[in-house]
């Protein structure tokens, strides 16, 4: 048995089907005849992945892997944390102080948790990059991003 | 004929030809930014044009459009994160040369096939514009929703190792196309109350969470072994590794040539846009390959198929836009009022009235081509430098732009979050392998593919019997049966061998 | 949305003028400004929908115009989403200090809460400095079809069962169906998605009728116009009548219109009115419109408050009285 192969196909199996009959009807509204019904298109959409799924799980059970699969690396997973954290640094500096704090944090946060330590670097790139936004759409196109 | 030379004499001074080198260079560093389309730089550079003569003023517009559709490529091949969505199979194999030290390769072939495609687009539109438009016209709304199935059902087989995961990512691709105010009935489909996905769900912040974020977070934990990897391809670099062989140019011309013909041909067609185009000369060139395997692992003639069409379709689209008025594509549309501001009305009248400044417009049109080259070959010798800078260098940077062409388009934080969740569907498919090709396929092409046929349905008053007055249709419908037989026959032994549209 | 809800945006615009002002990049920035010496910062303009739109169009001349009058940049972001009511919702949550406007459709306020449920505005939502342009909607045909008035295309449609109206939006299916409705005909609605597809329906004669926004009026040669569906007359078209003197009393306007937060004071308002005043005589401005067909229709602070209030109230009985249903 392929294990990644059964459990991908079985949880997205489950999902689609989840969709047709729980998300489908109760986020797309019925219309009266004389329309193609709004519902038509996504539900074809999710039996077919529904369907293919399925199949997907057995081939898995029976030994069958259709294509290649890479395994999620712990390295990956700090990545996600580490650079997630600036994001969310920077989302929270955007909402609560300003957009240029934020873009300060997003470019300097990421160069410091992937580990550049030049000070040059960072505040060169940081500024630079910031002044290059600010001089393409501000000056050069007269318009405002924010 | 003579207006066109004529035209050159007019337009081959100093200060026209700069302007139009002033538009290509906006257009190729705009394009260059990811999030920021051939449109958006159109539309805000009309204001800066209100103070020159007509031919300046447009040959600057168009030069714009040009250039950014060739500038795209460039973040495309060295950043894996398109300039603009029509880009996006550029990068499926130009950032994979990028990292086996072959960037300048990549860039190379890019914008030779975007300057080529260009020219050829621009020379069918000088050469044809009239006859041709009035031939677009009898391709309604029936006859597109035809063509789109073909095109779907023959992209359909292009899903990589797996038919059965391929289909599965095609169909959700479609499936979250349908997010949005349905536009027949105008009933919100799975919007969850968010006025924000009235619209549906945009296209760039999930190009870009999909293609460029995911590969960063990729990249940036397995940054030392790259960066080695680079190092070392780098020092033991081929000549031949920075520069396109004669061998890789005899192998490129005909994928050229023919995306060329597709883009010029979605050009023309209403609706279709550059997006289209590019997919669909990419994955033409793939089906048609003896080793379909072998792409989106660093194959040139990927590179060439896709800039060939995304750039031949700007020229295209303005086809029907001067021969009949007509705008094939957004720029068209904007151009309209350009257009009309300095004088010149679009439409068959236009070469009646205004030979001389149709002469001078097709002759700026192909300065443009020829400059692109110039600013094109420039430009990339410099940006092709960013290989060489250490990766946890170049990330910063790439998510910082990231989150400026997602956030631009509507200047909202939602956009921000679209974008984060699908660099985690991203990262995700990448994992388990389904191909985000034929998804992202799926999205551009589900929802004209929709919307034609709710058209359809209307005009032919719900009776296939009335498809006779179609002609074109049923050819293409025909077509459709036909490739279906021979992919199901290909595909025999695997069970699911039916590719995605025929579900319709 | 939490994020749009906060009260922390004059604390963000200020950081942002205070930060412009260290870096020494150029604007002259007051803190606290009053309303007599407004404007003494830049201005920054909403636009609810994309670049490159007909809306877009006249919102960056008009923008142009402010800055030329006001001595102060006018910054235009678009933002798009909902038909408006995205930006329209930003704009609620903004200083009422006249630094944040929005350039819109009145549409946003007086027809689509009637066919949108999530969208709830009401006149009283929000200020108006005036009102600059109108939109020539109505409804066009290929120009040799065989009927020139309403009345005349009843007819043919009685003799024609089947025929295709092309339709945009809700609003332009009310027209058909309402119309349908009083004479029992039997037409087809063919969904449309941009005002490109509508010029292509109607050159490639895909439909019998079509609901324009006014693009139409570029291709004289091969359009006509059947009925304006506004309450006046198009410039474009005088001879041509009315969707209410054709005996349907349908009428409904887009009238472009600066729309400030409520609360603005009454001199920032006098001030952009007047500013607005002088786009309706700008050579420039009128230049870029014109060439979109796009006739000037100036209304000061108080006329447009005035319309907006009676077209409120004028469009809710023609859409409930359809009996169109909130969506």
């Amino acid at each position: 048995m392929k294990q990644t192969e059964f459990y991908s196909g079985a949880v997205i199996c489950g999902l689609a089907l989840g969709t047709i009959f729980w998300v489908i009807p109760w986020q797309i509204e019925e219309v009266g005849e004389g329309y193609v019904s709004p519902r038509l298109l996504p539900q074809i959409c999710m039996w077919l992945i529904a369907g293919l799924c399925a199949l997907q799980a057995v081939n898995g059970l029976r030994g069958i892997q259709s294509s290649g699969v890479t395994p999620i690396r712990r390295a990956e997973i700090f990545t996600f944390l580490k650079l997630g954290a600036v994001l969310a640094l920077s989302l929270a500096l955007f909402v609560w102080v300003a957009p240029l704090a934020a873009g300060i944090s997003l470019i300097a946060g990421a160069f410091l948790v992937l580990g550049e330590r030049n000070p040059l670097v960072i505040l060169g790139v940081t500024g630079g990059l910031l002044l290059l936004i600010w001089g393409v759409f501000y000056r050069l196109l007269g318009t405002a991003i924010v | 004929m003579d207006y066109l030379i004529s035209g050159f004499g007019n337009v081959l001074n100093v200060s026209t030809l700069l302007w139009v080198f002033i538009g290509v260079t906006l257009g190729y560093v705009l394009g260059a930014i990811p999030g920021l389309g051939k449109a958006t730089g159109v539309a805000v550079s009309i204001p800066l044009t209100f103070y020159l003569p007509p031919i300046s003023a447009i040959a600057m517009l168009i030069g714009i459009a040009k250039g950014s559709a060739a500038g795209s490529a460039v973040s495309a091949i060295l950043l894996n994160t398109p300039g603009e969505p029509s880009s996006a199979p550029t990068a499926l194999d130009g950032y994979p040369l990028a990292r086996q030290g072959k960037a300048q390769k990549a860039l190379k072939m890019g914008l030779f096939a975007s300057v080529c495609g260009d020219f050829i687009s621009t020379l069918i539109l000088i050469s044809l514009a009239a006859p041709l438009a009035s031939y677009a016209l009898l391709i309604g709304p029936v006859e597109l929703c035809a063509i789109l199935l073909f095109s779907l059902t023959f992209i359909g087989g292009l899903s990589g190792t797996s038919l059965v995961k391929g289909v599965i990512a095609g169909a959700f691709g479609v499936f979250l196309a349908t997010v949005g105010i349905e536009i027949e009935t105008f009933v919100p489909r799975l919007t969850f109350g968010l006025l924000e996905l009235d619209e549906g769900i945009s296209l760039i912040p999930m190009a870009i969470g999909m293609l460029a974020l995911a590969e960063m977070i990729v990249q940036a934990s397995n940054m030392r072994a790259l960066d080695q990897e680079a190092a070392a391809l780098r020092d033991g670099g081929h000549p031949d590794d920075q520069r396109v062989t004669r061998d890789e140019w005899l192998r490129c011309l005909p994928v050229i040539g023919r995306g060329s013909l597709i883009g010029s041909v979605v050009g023309i067609l209403p609706g279709l846009g550059a997006s289209v185009g590019s997919f669909m000369s990419y994955s033409a060139t793939v089906r048609l390959s003896k080793n379909p395997g072998s792409y989106g692992t660093g194959r040139i003639e990927g590179v060439a198929a896709a800039e060939s069409a995304d750039n031949a379709v700007v020229p295209a689209s303005l086809i029907p836009l001067f021969a009949l008025g007509i705008p094939g594509s957004v720029i068209a549309a904007i151009l309209i009022s350009a257009l009309i501001m300095h004088g010149l009305t679009p439409g068959p009248l236009m070469f009646k009235q205004q030979p001389q400044l149709v002469g001078d417009l097709y002759a700026s049109l192909l300065c443009a081509s020829v400059i692109l080259l110039v600013v094109g070959y420039t430009g990339q010798k410099l940006f092709a430098q960013v290989v060489r800078v250490p990766l946890r260098r170049v990330v910063p940077v790439v998510i910082f732009l990231c989150c400026v062409g997602a956030y631009m388009e509507t200047s909202s934080l939602f956009s921000i979050y679209l974008m984060l969740f699908f660099t985690v569907l991203g990262y995700v498919m990448r994992k388990l392998d389904y191909s985000f090709i034929t998804f992202l396929i799926g999205f551009v092409i589900g929802p004209n593919l929709e919307l034609t046929f709710r058209q359809s349905i209307q005009l032919l008053d719900g009776k296939v019997s009335r498809l006779t007055e179609h002609p074109i249709a049923v050819v293409f419908a025909l077509m459709t049966l036909a490739t279906v037989a021979v992919i199901g026959w290909a595909q025999r032994p695997k069970p699911a061998a039916e590719p995605l549209p025929t579900s319709r | 949305m939490k994020h749009h809800v906060t009260k922390t945006a004059p604390v963000l615009r200020r950081a942002i003028s205070t930060i412009a002002l260290a870096l020494g990049l150029g604007t002259l920035v007051a803190s606290g400004a009053q309303a007599q010496d407004y404007p003494s910062k830049p201005i920054t303009m909403f636009i609810g929908y994309g670049a490159g739109g007909q809306t877009d169009l006249v919102g960056r001349g008009v923008a142009q115009v402010l800055s030329d009058q006001l001595g102060v940049p006018v910054n235009v972001v678009n933002k798009p989403g909902s038909g408006g009511a995205l930006a329209a919702y930003q704009l609620q949550k903004e200083d009422p200090d006249g630094y944040t406007v929005m350039f819109h459709t009145d549409g946003i306020i007086n027809a689509e809460p009637f066919t949108t449920k999530r969208i709830t505005f009401t006149p009283e939502d929000f200020e108006y400095a005036g009102m600059i342009t109108a939109f020539q909607q109505g409804l066009a045909a290929p120009k040799d079809a065989p009927y020139d008035t309403v009345a005349e295309f009843v007819d043919w449609a009685k003799q024609n069962p089947g025929a295709v109206f092309g339709s945009l939006s809700p609003m332009a299916k009310l027209y058909m169906d309402e119309i349908a409705k009083a004479n029992d005909l039997d037409v087809n609605i063919m969904p449309l998605k941009s005002g490109g597809e509508v010029v292509n329906t109607l050159l490639g004669k895909q439909v019998a009728l079509v609901f324009s926004g006014g693009i139409h009026y570029r291709y004289p040669d091969e359009t006509k116009s059947i009925a304006a569906t506004t309450t006046f007359r198009h410039p474009s078209a005088p001879d041509v009548e009315t969707i209410n003197e054709a005996g349907y009393p349908l009428g409904m306007d887009a009238r472009t219109t600066l729309i400030l937060p409520k609360g603005t004071p009454r001199e920032v308002l006098e001030t952009l009115s007047t500013a607005l005043a002088a786009a309706a005589t700008d050579e420039q401005f009128q230049k870029v419109v014109g060439a979109a067909d796009i006739p000037i229709m100036y209304f000061d602070l108080d006329a447009a408050a005035e319309e907006i209030t009676q077209s409120y109230a004028a469009n809710k009985a023609i859409i409930e009285g359809a009996g169109i249903e909130p969506q």
